[in-house]
């Protein structure tokens, strides 16, 4: 009998719990939806959402897809089905994930629950251009019409200009302008300043809650965060996103009061940097025996969560959306991510991070040195960095992964001790 | 105190026992299929040479890939950890370890107290560590003990691209048909290796006085080679593969890891 190296991760709180209901209750939704008739969208997860929930459109994102597969290890299975279609071993894993979604003849029951072929697709190349192509390709493969969103890279940092705001509004409102075209009626502009004024609720509740986990102990760990992060992702702009949040944060601001910790003797806070393995997440919780807790990951973030909610002005909509996607650490700009996480470590009071490279990711390999060198001159602080693809199980190995958190635990644990 | 250090690696287990830190006996004997046996024989051997009973080692601690394996009560460190503490131990003040062993490749730096500063393990790719050149040695015909002295003998420089050591394979059989110099061949070899662990090294901008450890270390083309390209000093000890469990020991002794 083979033996199983891995684990799901060990939540602790109630309100991820809770989200995790909602998450299933959303996909769900949509599967009624297209039952009754409606369109569905398949997107990405960094094309502003709000858009979507002003015209109360039913979406798939085809990032968070093969999050849910992995978490099942299912992931390995439909990439192997991308591949037999003829993608290549080094396109996106993520991608070749839902491509294999999207095209298997057969689904298990787990991905049937929820997947729908959809009648629209809004692409993006926000973060990565190779996320258009595999966009292309489905919508050829499901002959349905496709819309591309294109973002300006963002070489400025956080101060995004005039004409680059202008230039992916007009995008915004060409994908609303398609999208109606194609049967999802006309823009509810009211319903859009709402969807703004809930989505800057719900970040400025996300710091609150970022707050709350840099107590020390920290009340919530990675394999939590990554869950609660979903609002974050598919939820902005809606009401439900604020309560699940106003809720999280409730919770954590108890468990700080009472100085309650995920673990009970906390000695080492860590971060990761990159994609942790969805299939594994007990990884995370692996490193608990030491005493050392995964504080926060950086992919929390991708979905925006880490820009100044002050500028999003609920009376210019788009504008606002526009800010917010284009800021985002992940467009393309060193400056913006190496910032973020030179930020993190100091705010989350890290000891270490731990940085993982996905092989066929184009884009946060590239960090990985600037991130290190950067934090480890501003605080001091090491980073370990290891392979791991976090979504192709195939390519996991357990004694390796171990091996490198092991030595580097124990060097964080004697540099400690001097 | 007596204590003993236990280093069980896929390929050989050593055993280190110490006296105030004093080297009193040592013994490497291969692991073969049974981790658990070998330890024990690795064991009554070091206690036969000490001449001391299993009972006199008031502590003990294991590393290495099969450390789970050790039937005794000991605590466990990581390579990384023993091997520093070994390194640091015989040699104070140098800048980091280059540990070669059979399945792992790790480069670490420390500073001039012995403390890590910053690491980087190999991948799970065989290449860079010491199955490679077995595989090897066994496409060559050559015992991997001689691959060191014929590669020295080498008159011309030969590219071994591949890094997959399946694909090397390849190019080596390849390179026999087409008559080139075993010699040569193996120099090309040991350069491809020697430029992985150069790049592994560069990772942790590794540099200075390094000490180069772990049982492919006795491999004297190989380091020559590592030398020329890392343009450092590199000392080899005379029994490179000890080091780790010599760590283990001295850790053992640290009071931290008692028995």
């Amino acid at each position: 009998m083979a033996t199983k190296v891995t684990t799901p991760g060990k939540k602790s709180l109630e309100t991820t719990a809770e989200i995790s209901k909602a998450i299933k209750a959303y996909y769900g939704g949509v599967k009624v939806a297209k039952e009754e008739g409606k369109p569905i969208i398949w997107s990405y997860g960094l094309t502003p959402r709000e858009i979507f929930h002003a015209l109360d459109a039913h979406v798939i994102y085809l990032e968070h897809l093969p999050l849910m597969v992995g978490a099942k290890q299912l992931s390995g299975h439909y990439i192997q089905v991308a591949e037999e279609e003829g993608f290549s071993r080094d396109v996106c894993a993520f991608h070749r994930c839902f491509l294999g979604c999207a095209v298997a003849s057969e689904r298990d029951p787990y991905l049937d629950q929820f997947f729908v072929d959809p009648d629209i697709i809004i692409a993006t190349n926000l973060p990565c251009m190779s996320e258009s192509k595999s966009f292309l390709y489905a919508a050829d493969y499901h002959n349905v019409p496709y819309y591309f969103i294109d973002a300006p890279i963002n070489t400025w940092g956080q101060d995004i200009p005039d004409y680059a705001i202008e230039y992916y509004t007009g995008q915004l409102k060409g994908a609303l302008d398609f999208m109606s075209e194609h049967g999802l009626g006309t823009v509810d502009w009211d319903k859009l300043k709402e969807a703004v004024s809930l989505s800057k609720k719900l970040i400025l509740l996300w710091n609150e809650i970022d707050k709350c986990r840099q107590a020390v102990p920290t009340p919530m760990g990675t394999v939590d965060g990554l869950t609660a992060a979903y609002p974050l992702i598919q939820l902005p702009g809606t009401q439900l996103g604020v309560t699940l949040f106003e809720r999280l944060l409730k919770e954590l601001k108890g468990k700080v009061e009472r100085g309650e910790g995920i673990i009970d003797d906390e000695k080492l806070r860590l971060l990761w940097f990159g994609v942790p393995p969805f299939y594994n997440m007990g990884l995370l919780n692996y490193v608990e025996k030491y005493g050392a807790v995964v504080v926060k990951s950086m992919i929390e973030y991708i979905a925006g969560g880490a820009y100044d909610p002050s500028i999003m002005n609920p009376d210019k909509p788009l504008e606002s959306l526009a800010y917010k996607a284009l800021v985002d650490i992940v467009n393309p700009t060193s400056e913006n991510m190496v910032n973020f996480i030179r930020r993190t470590v100091k705010d989350f009071h890290i000891d270490g991070v731990v940085g993982v490279v996905k092989r066929s990711c184009g884009l946060l390999p590239g960090y990985m040195r600037p991130v290190k060198d950067a934090v480890y001159e501003d605080s001091g602080v090491p980073t370990t960095i290891f392979d791991l693809d976090g979504l192709d199980i195939r390519e996991y190995d357990d004694a390796t992964s171990k091996a490198n958190l092991d030595s580097f635990i124990e060097a964080l644990l004697a540099s400690k001790r001097r | 105190m007596i204590t003993a250090g236990i280093d069980v690696g896929s390929l050989a287990t050593k055993v280190v026992l110490l006296n105030e830190n004093q080297l009193m006996s040592h013994e490497v004997s291969g692991t073969g299929v049974d981790a658990t046996e070998a330890v024990k024989k690795a064991m009554d051997t070091a206690l036969e040479k000490a001449g001391i009973s299993f009972k006199d080692i008031e502590s003990l601690v294991s590393t290495g890939a099969g450390k789970k394996k050790v039937p005794f009560e000991s605590a466990q460190a990581t390579e990384i950890i023993c091997d520093t503490k070994g390194v640091s131990h015989v040699y104070p003040g140098v800048n980091g370890v280059i540990d070669i062993g059979a399945e792992n490749c790790r480069v670490i730096k420390c500073d001039q107290e012995g403390n890590i500063i910053d690491f980087a393990l190999n991948d799970k790719c065989a290449s860079g560590t010491g199955i490679f050149l077995d595989a090897m040695a066994k496409a060559l015909r050559v015992k991997p003990e001689e691959m060191g002295e014929l590669s020295l003998q080498a008159t011309q420089d030969i590219e071994v691209t591949s890094m997959c050591s399946v694909f090397a394979e390849s190019e080596v059989v390849s390179m026999i048909h087409r008559m080139v110099p075993k010699n040569d061949i193996l120099k090309g070899i040991h350069r491809s290796i020697a430029s992985r662990i150069c790049g592994q090294a560069n990772r942790i901008l590794l540099e200075g006085q390094l000490v180069v450890m772990g049982g492919i270390a006795q491999n004297l083309g190989l380091i020559t080679i590592l030398k020329e390209l890392m343009g450092s000093e590199l000392i080899v000890p005379d029994e490179p593969e000890v080091i780790g469990a010599l760590g283990a020991a001295l850790l053992a002794g640290e009071g931290e890891k008692k028995k």
